[in-house]
């Protein structure tokens, strides 16, 4: 089974990784010692001295105390002197009530700033710098909360991209779900309206936007709806298949999980069958949904059940795909078979018999199943009746009416255009 | 013809006509008695002389010997030559030249003794040629004239120049002495002089050094004599009757002569652009020796240009002041005009003609392609000499030197290397050996030229963004092609398609020019042939439908052309031969064949009875099943097509083991080694599942219950495969069964129709037929409205035609292709142009426009 940390990671800020690394950690998927290596050499990358201290010790590599007090110091220094020089913007960006009294008119803004406040451009790079560092040192409330202003103020359209990049991550580092999702939104509109970039950069920039919108997709209330909505977008289909596959096992997930999506999984089927792709999680919706093939499912449920375990994202949505995705598999056992025995099911999907039996009760009382529960005996018989062919007309005919309107209005529509 | 007022002009021609009718019996007899044979041998000759040439009749009676006759009858050409010129008629002195040219040809050609003729040859010409001149350089002379006369007068100058031009200059010059001298020197011919001519007037100094140019010892030779003659070549370069084999071969050895590297690069072009010359018609190609010298040639002046910085080359601009010859030779700036692109260019073009001209099958084809080396060499020499300096010129010839390379695998283009390498060793070797003018190119080749050592893919890669960044439309498009042409001769589909699919290629490549699209149709057959390989079928089938299902796959490959079903005139079809493909680049046609129709076996059979309607009925396919129904007697299958037509028979009929045997032991199967097995193994799975499930679609009705197990050994496969087959079945509700675990068999539910119902099923079923028949042609209406076909344009008319043949298949496979499927691949469409949103708002038949993936082309994407 494949592990995903590093191939995400890969297209994740520094910070954004740590998370997954500590997650890591804990599930013990990895050698912990390289996972500490990993960990302190980004921990390096950032200018969060003393977290990256910790993580020497942890990784038992030794480094002299001087330099990590001098490199502690230095930073502490840069800090000192980048907020000075963005001193005014800062005092400005504070001002929680001057924040919302802005409007999207960044030039009205920039103009409101500089009149009334004196923050002039010089001063908002001033502050998009120090909101960087701030980032970097891990005070991403500060950075957070810049950063939203610079974006404001800024007329600098680049500079805005990026500052919405630094405050999308930097709110999934506060757990800020709400301002994450808010901030994705708009850096996704920021991003397909920026028409100096080529397509190419435009893909692999949905690409990157993807693997940061994992963190918003499986902890805001909303996400896992998010997810479908966002991927089964074109242009964001694209991305996926052509940079990202793996996300594909995100989706699947998310669907299975989501009783309400089920009909997305005939969507999920066509994409996962024009490319081969190796996933548990995708392996299981083809062994379940288009092969039927029920020894499969059943091995590739627990190795989904493995895969979603020691998945960083997915660990929260595990109990929503287990129990749909093993109601899912009685449904369509149901379907295809005659004589059902409970106890065999139970045993295949491994779960208690009862609440195989509750589960098809319910099949049955919705009206989704024509059979009865022998309970004494353990069996469920299916009756199964073709339908009639009154029925089969009915259905056959039913779209000719509209079909043939439809046909008309064209005809009509186009002698009439034909006749001016 | 000659007036008939000059008896003995008529005789001479007449006579001159005799002799070249059984010109083997007079050489062999030349040197016996020989009675006239005017009248024995002439046949009807004889009746149909004319009654006033009386001068043979005259003579028949003495005895001579042919030369004799011969001579006497140049000298009667002679005097009637000198009459007509102090008569001044230049019309009958025209065609008495004439005679007189064939007759002294004659006599050189049957006697031994061809001194006596020659002079006299010589003397008669040299003295017509002082006496046209003092003509026109009398002042009134030109105003007297009718106009007939005057074009008569000036031809009659350009042949007399001509023919002395083609006679050895000493004798030229003797004849000149001789009219000068007025006196009879010679001693060996007969006593009769031609002693009344008068004029006696000093040629042309100029012509004289011309003439001696290719006599005199070559340290005389000096860089103004061959500049003069240079220019003189060049002056009767395009004119009629110049000998243009003999014109190279002079400049062949000026340039030997030449003073200085300059002058040496202007013979060079000289010679090119006279041995381009040689071939004057479009539908002939150059000799090959000649081909290999002119390569040579282009090669000896790109070394020049590298070496001598100071000499430039210049095609489309005003050439600068040519400086005097002295600082030519001192090695002054100079600019000639002249275009190693160009040459090049031709080179490539006349390569490949006569690649399409020569039979595929005999050596000559073989040895042909072994010049590609060279060929390769050249382009990507004069490719690397214009980098930097002209991209327009860079980017042109990288796109050849693509097209050449672009279906190549990489063996064959190691050999190729392997093969030109050695053979420039080889010859550098042993450079003793061979002839001199040979010798010298092939050792250049040896020191300076090197097959480019990158690898095949690299350099496709390295040319392909080359042209992407600096060429044009046309050439991007091409060299694109060519690009997922190579990735997907190299296996690699999805690159292949990415690009293709990102391109958007296919939905402008209907504006693009015939040859393109030929490219565009190539490229497409590759990828089936693919996707093919890689065991996706459903892809092949997408590729390869429209090219296989019009039956005209040849055609639209350009690989030869299928009976005319449409009239041609000459000139299209003499086009169409220009486009073809050269052999060895074919696509084999009868794989294309057997994929596509075992894909449509694979993959539609079981459409043919399936109850539920998913996919459209498949129309194509079911024809060709019906077409070999009909016949009356089928024998034992031979050919792909049959093969896979009795397979399908087998299949309906639950026959697994023969319909595998069938399609698998196919031989065309052989003609893909690297994927030989695993395709086969693919197609034996893929069948295996189609087996049953057309066994299930087809027997449910009559059956209650079917064993898995028997299922299983039917088809040879495991058990828990069939299940899932079957439930994949059950579940998507293509049989009304399901399964019963205990006697693991499959209990079919049949349900008995009454007449009425099966009527009303009927009925339902053929009214959904007419409504999909309505909309589809009120969908051809409004579509073929909106694009604008010129009616006077015959060949898209036609295409037109074909778009209408070839709807169904067009329409069919528009639904087919899954619009789902590919929606995620195309990138967002700026403009869906003006037929998508007319469809647009018809709501119901957007759904049909959605993936147009390539059947957006229609039919008419090669006329």
């Amino acid at each position: 089974m494949r592990d995903l940390t590093s191939t995400i990671a890969a297209r994740l800020d520094a910070h954004l990784t740590l998370p997954l690394l500590e997650f890591a950690l804990a599930e013990g998927t990895h050698d912990a010692k390289s996972l500490r290596e990993a960990k302190l050499a980004t921990l390096v990358k950032t200018k969060m001295c003393d977290w990256a201290e910790e993580a020497r010790a942890e990784a038992s590599g030794s480094g002299s105390a001087a330099e990590a007090k001098a490199r502690r110091d230095a930073t502490v220094e840069a800090h000192a002197a980048l907020g000075k020089a963005a001193a005014r913007a800062v005092k400005f960006a504070s001002d929680g009530a001057l924040i919302k009294n802005l409007r999207r008119d960044k030039a009205a803004n920039a103009k409101f700033a500089e009149d009334n406040h004196g923050v002039t451009s010089a001063d908002v790079d001033a502050l998009y710098k120090f909101a960087k560092f701030e980032y970097e040192c891990g005070d991403y409330e500060n950075a957070s909360e810049h950063l939203g202003a610079v974006q404001l103020l800024s007329a600098d359209n680049e500079r805005c991209e990026s500052a919405l990049w630094g405050k999308f991550a930097a709110d999934i580092l506060l757990r800020n779900w709400g301002g994450a999702l808010d901030d994705m939104n708009r850096l996704r509109d920021a991003l397909e309206s920026n028409a100096s970039t080529s397509n190419l950069v435009k893909m692999k920039q949905r690409a990157w936007l993807l693997h940061y919108a994992l963190f918003v997709f499986f902890n805001h209330p909303n996400g896992r709806n998010l997810i479908i909505d966002v991927l089964f977008q074109e242009r964001y289909m694209q991305a996926v298949q052509q940079e990202a596959p793996h996300l594909l096992r995100y989706l699947a997930v998310a669907i299975v999980a989501n009783k309400k999506r089920r009909n997305m999984l005939k969507d999920l089927v066509k994409i996962i069958q024009s490319d081969v792709y190796d996933d548990p999680a995708l392996d299981f919706v083809v062994a379940a949904f288009v092969d039927y093939d029920f020894s499969k499912t059943q091995e590739m449920l627990k190795k989904c059940d493995a895969m979603i375990e020691k998945d960083f994202f997915l660990i929260g949505c595990k109990d929503a795909f287990d129990e749909n995705a093993r109601q899912y598999v009685i449904e369509n056992y149901c379907k295809v078979n005659k004589r059902i025995d409970i106890a065999n099911l139970a045993q295949m999907l491994g779960m208690p018999a009862a609440d195989v039996e509750a589960t098809i009760a319910t099949l049955i009382r919705g009206s989704k199943l024509n059979a009865r529960i022998d309970s004494e005996a353990g069996f469920v018989h299916v009756h199964v009746e073709k339908k009639s062919v009154n029925e089969q007309i009915i259905e056959k005919t039913k779209a000719l009416l509209s079909k043939t309107t439809a046909l008309t209005q064209a005809v009509l529509a186009n002698t009439q255009a034909q006749a001016y | 013809m000659a007036s008939k007022f000059w008896g003995g002009s008529d005789g001479s021609s007449e006579e001159s006509t005799d002799y070249s009718s059984d010109d083997s019996t007079s050489t062999s007899s030349s040197s016996s008695s020989y009675s006239s044979s005017s009248d024995s041998d002439h046949g009807p000759s004889k009746y149909l002389q004319d009654d006033s040439s009386d001068s043979s009749e005259d003579e028949r009676r003495i005895i001579r010997s042919t030369k004799e006759k011969q001579y006497e009858t140049l000298k009667q050409c002679t005097l009637g030559i000198r009459r007509a010129t102090t008569a001044r008629d230049w019309p009958s002195l025209l065609g008495l030249l004439d005679g007189f040219h064939k007759q002294f040809l004659k006599s050189t050609q049957s006697s031994t003794r061809t001194g006596s003729s020659l002079k006299l040859f010589a003397r008669t010409l040299v003295s017509l040629a002082a006496e046209l001149d003092i003509c026109s350089q009398e002042p009134e002379f030109k105003k007297q004239m009718s106009t007939s006369q005057a074009k008569a007068f000036n031809s009659l100058n350009q042949r007399v120049k001509k023919h002395i031009r083609a006679i050895e200059p000493a004798d030229v010059a003797a004849a000149e002495l001789f009219l000068k001298t007025g006196e009879a020197s010679d001693s060996d011919t007969t006593s009769e002089t031609i002693d009344d001519t008068k004029e006696k007037i000093p040629l042309d100094p100029a012509e004289k050094s011309m003439q001696d140019i290719m006599n005199i010892p070559k340290e005389d030779v000096t860089f103004e004599m061959i500049d003069s003659k240079l220019k003189d070549i060049a002056m009767s370069r395009g004119k009629k009757g110049v000998d243009r084999t003999r014109v190279v071969e002079q400049l062949r050895y000026i340039s030997t002569l030449s003073k200085c590297p300059a002058q040496e690069v202007e013979v060079l072009l000289h010679i090119i652009s006279a041995q381009f010359d040689l071939t004057g018609s479009m539908s002939t190609f150059m000799p090959v020796p000649v081909w290999r010298s002119c390569l040579s040639n282009v090669l000896s002046i790109l070394q020049l240009l590298k070496s001598n910085s100071h000499i430039s080359l210049v095609d489309e601009e005003e050439i600068a002041i040519r400086p005097s010859n002295d600082e030519i030779i001192a090695g002054a700036n100079i600019q000639l005009r002249g275009s190693l692109c160009a040459f090049t260019e031709r080179l490539d073009d006349e390569y490949t003609k006569s690649l399409q001209c020569i039979d595929a099958h005999t050596k000559d084809y073989v040895n042909r392609l072994q010049d590609e080396g060279m060929l390769l060499i050249l382009l990507s020499q004069i490719t690397e000499f214009y980098r930097n300096k002209n991209t327009k010129h860079v980017a042109s010839l990288s796109l050849r030197l693509l097209e050449k390379l672009y279906c190549k695998r990489c063996h064959s283009h190691e050999a190729l290397r392997k093969y030109t390498t050695s053979k420039i060793h080889c010859s550098a070797n042993n450079d003793t050996v061979e002839p001199s003018h040979q010798n010298s190119e092939v050792e250049m080749f040896a020191t300076s030229f090197e097959f480019p050592a990158e690898g095949l893919f690299t350099t496709i890669e390295m040319l392909a963004t080359y042209i992407y960044k600096h060429g044009d439309e046309r050439a991007k498009a091409r060299a694109l092609l060519c690009q997922i042409f190579s990735e997907a001769l190299r296996g690699d589909f999805k690159t292949a398609k990415d690009l293709l699919l990102m391109s958007h290629l296919q939905e402008v490549i209907q504006y693009m020019d015939i040859s393109t699209q030929i490219l565009f149709n190539r490229t497409v057959a590759q990828l089936g042939i693919c996707a093919f390989e890689r065991g996706n079928f459903v892809e092949a089938f997408t590729y390869l439908s429209e090219l296989c299902a019009s039956g005209r796959a040849k055609e639209l490959l350009a690989q030869g052309s299928t009976q005319a079903r449409f009239e041609r005139s000459a000139e299209q079809e003499k086009l169409e031969r220009r486009r073809q493909i050269p052999h060895h680049l074919h696509i084999n046609i009868d794989l294309i064949e057997s994929i596509f129709l075992t894909c449509s076996m694979l993959l539609e059979v079981s459409d043919l009875f399936c109850t539920r309607k998913t996919r459209p009925f498949p129309r194509n396919f079911m024809r060709v099943i019906e077409n070999h129904r009909r016949q009356l007697f089928t024998g034992p299958p031979d050919g792909a097509r049959d093969t896979i037509m009795v397979a399908t028979q087998m299949l309906l009929t639950g026959n697994y083991h023969v319909a595998s045997q069938l399609v698998l032991n196919l031989s065309v199967w052989n003609s893909l080694p690297e994927s030989k097995e695993r395709i086969v193994r693919l197609i034996d799975e893929q069948l295996k599942i189609e087996a049953i499930r057309l066994y299930l679609h087809q027997f449910a009705e009559q059956y209650t219950s079917a064993s898995v197990s028997i299922l299983a050994e039917m088809v040879s496969m495991s058990e828990e495969k069939v299940r899932s087959i079957v439930n994949s079945m059950i579940a998507n509700e293509e049989v009304p069964a399901v399964f019963y675990d205990v006697a693991q068999s499959v209990s079919l539910s049949q349900v008995a129709h009454s007449r009425l119902q099966v009527a009303a099923n009927t009925f339902s079923e053929k009214v959904l037929v007419l409504l999909d028949a309505s909309e589809r042609a009120l969908d051809r209406h409004i579509g073929s409205k909106n694009i604008s076909y010129q009616e006077d344009d015959e060949p898209i008319a036609r295409s037109r035609r074909q778009v209408k043949n070839s709807a169904d298949a067009d329409e069919y496979q528009s639904r087919r292709s899954r619009s789902e499927r590919s929606r995620f691949f195309t990138f967002e469409v700026p403009d869906r142009g003006l037929k998508g949103k007319q469809r647009d708002s018809y709501g119901n038949f957007s759904r049909k426009k959605t993936s147009r993936e390539f059947a957006t082309r229609g039919g008419g994407k090669f006329t």
